[in-house]
């Protein structure tokens, strides 16, 4: 095992023969896909402290705050519920649609997609009325019944949103929680929206709650995670709104959107996480970019606040538009603070701290855009989410 | 543990630590620049420091280099440890901005070694338990592989390729796409 004391060039210092201190440094590679399967082919040594389960934890663990945004899936391009990657990153990083896209099985079941978080992607299957917790890159998953009270009387369910997130410091399959949202719709009074949680620890759903409210989830906007609360838009009552539900005191609030804001009847909406970890909204109205963050004002009473404003025709080097071509927002990732938006059939994306973009692509569909940030490991495919079964195999060899 | 008398304080802070390298060189250090490891902090705890601390695995001159660091860094630790756990982040960066600029100077210089020191500097930083040294110096190796291809790192750092050809088109055939 000490092949460094064979090298053949003694004259240069080698590095440090200690596991540890190797260990150290590798950790230290930027988090971005190549790396470590590309050092991972250096020898073997390095190949055995980067596919070890204990390593890529830590790996994961010293990245967390910036995981790297790997692509993202749109939804209702492809039919029999597939949804087909779409890399964002620059070739060696480049992961290949064929290697990410999702195609639930069975095919010819009603299959709903609420998006990913942490690696890992939630699905619906109302057929059988079970959750898919899918690791994308491991290729693993879990799937827990929809529970009895999001259900009605014939026992079809009522579910209309979701959202899920890895633990901290934690593989993504190993402790996930789930949170669903189901309502009683009825288009002449207030609708009564629940919320259900469930906690891969107990594996059991828990806290039923809910909340009386004249809006709903809107079925087109995946959930953002701002500290420890879900958010989800609220669609269908008068000035919007957001939904909140508090994974600590395992409650929903509802919040009101900014008094004055600029809003018209093409407005989009958009919830964002502010750098510092506040709620903040987007609201696309034309041209006109205004980003609303919630904060406490001098006698602690959370208020919206105008953030800035920003005119993306200016952004983008564009023409005035044309009465057949607005700007709409397709989607954010909630990591890396990039929003995607479209106008005249071309895609798109923006790096809201540096507010660098760059053209995607051209595409007529307006549709959501479903981020997806993971990390990748080192060999035979197994991603840092593969959690320990294909770890051992690893190690047995 | 920070609540002593601010007496005792002051004394601490002008308490002398003498350190003894390999090479049996004395280095005299103030105790808040010598506690920026926490292998000599424990020391000083259990009050073994009498007669000064030898560091068997550091030579005289990676630890001068280690104290250059830590004088350095020690400021900007006391002022970290003096705050109570509300310490603000944002504040401090706000009132500290220049200093943070120039600390980032003060290790960019000191990061200027040959790959030998850099390495000796990686396991001293680990044996004294310096966080802020480890982190800075396995960071400036780790920046070093970024970006290079298997081969290009094996020849950098004089890395014999012990995988089969076997292994080594397993790893590739998994991830193919992050070697085109």
């Amino acid at each position: 095992m000490r092949r460094r004391s064979v090298s053949p060039r003694p004259a240069l210092a080698p590095l440090p023969d200690d596991d540890d201190m190797l260990e150290e440094i590798l950790l230290r590679l930027p988090p971005r896909p190549s790396s470590l399967p590309c050092a991972s082919l250096v020898c073997k040594r390095w190949f055995r402290l980067l596919s070890d389960p204990r390593f890529l934890r830590r790996f994961r663990a010293f990245h967390r705050r910036n995981p790297p945004l790997l692509g993202f899936f749109i939804e209702g391009l492809d039919v029999d519920g597939i949804r087909r990657f779409f890399p964002t990153l620059d070739p060696p990083d480049r992961i290949p649609s064929t290697r990410l896209t999702i195609a639930p099985q069975p095919r010819d079941e009603r299959w709903s997609f609420f998006g990913c978080r942490h690696g890992l992607a939630l699905l619906l299957n109302r057929t059988h009325l079970e959750v898919t917790v899918w690791d994308l890159i491991a290729g693993d998953q879990r799937r827990v019944a929809v529970p009895q009270e999001l259900l009605n009387r014939e026992g079809a369910d009522l579910v209309r949103q979701g959202a899920l997130l890895c633990e901290e410091g934690r593989m993504p399959l190993e402790a996930f929680k789930v949170v669903l949202l189901a309502d009683d719709w009825h288009p002449d009074r207030n609708n009564q929206v629940f919320a259900s949680l469930y906690d891969s620890k107990t594996s059991a759903w828990c806290y039923l709650t809910s909340i009386s409210t004249r809006g709903l989830p809107s079925p087109d906007k995946p959930s953002i995670l701002v500290g420890n609360s879900f958010y989800w838009l609220l669609i269908g009552c008068e000035g919007g709104g957001i939904l909140e539900f508090n994974l600590d005191r395992k409650s929903l609030a509802l919040i009101k959107q900014p008094v004055g804001a600029d809003v018209t009847q093409y407005s989009c909406f958009q919830i964002l996480r502010f750098e510092a970890g506040g709620l903040g909204l987007a609201i696309l109205s034309n041209a006109n970019l205004q980003f609303w963050e919630r904060k406490a004002d001098s006698s602690s009473v959370a208020r919206w606040m105008l953030h800035k404003t920003i005119d993306l025709d200016q952004l983008l080097s564009l023409k005035s538009p044309t009465q057949t071509s607005w700007h709409v927002i397709l989607g954010y990732d909630e990591d890396g603070h990039v929003i995607f938006t479209s106008r005249a059939h071309q895609v798109y994306m923006i790096q809201l701290k540096t507010m660098q973009f760059r053209n995607l692509f051209e595409s007529n569909l307006i549709t959501t855009y479903h981020p997806y940030t993971s990390f990748y490991a080192a060999g035979r495919g197994r991603g840092i989410g593969s959690g320990c079964a294909g770890a051992e195999t690893l190690n047995n060899t | 543990m920070a609540s002593a008398g601010s007496g005792d304080e002051k004394a601490a802070a002008a308490a002398m630590i003498t350190l003894i390298s390999s090479d049996n060189e004395k280095f005299e250090v103030t105790e808040a620049t010598a506690t920026l490891s926490q292998t000599i902090r424990h020391m000083i705890e259990d009050g073994c420091t009498d007669g000064g601390v030898p560091l068997p695995n550091v030579t005289s001159k990676i630890l001068a280099r280690v104290i250059e660091y830590c004088k350095k860094h020690a400021t900007a630790a006391a002022g970290e440890e003096g705050s109570s756990s509300s310490f603000s982040d944002a504040a401090f960066l706000e009132v500290d901005r220049a200093f943070l600029e120039e600390l980032e100077e003060f290790d960019d210089a000191f990061l200027e070694v040959d790959r030998a020191t850099l390495f000796d500097l990686i396991l001293a930083a680990n044996y004294l338990d310096i966080k802020g040294l480890l982190n800075l110096t396995c960071q400036k190796v780790a920046d070093s592989v970024k970006g290079k291809t298997p081969e290009q790192i094996r020849e950098m750092y004089n890395i014999v390729n012990d995988l089969t050809p076997e292994e080594e088109a397993e790893i590739r055939r998994e991830t193919q796409w992050a070697f085109e």
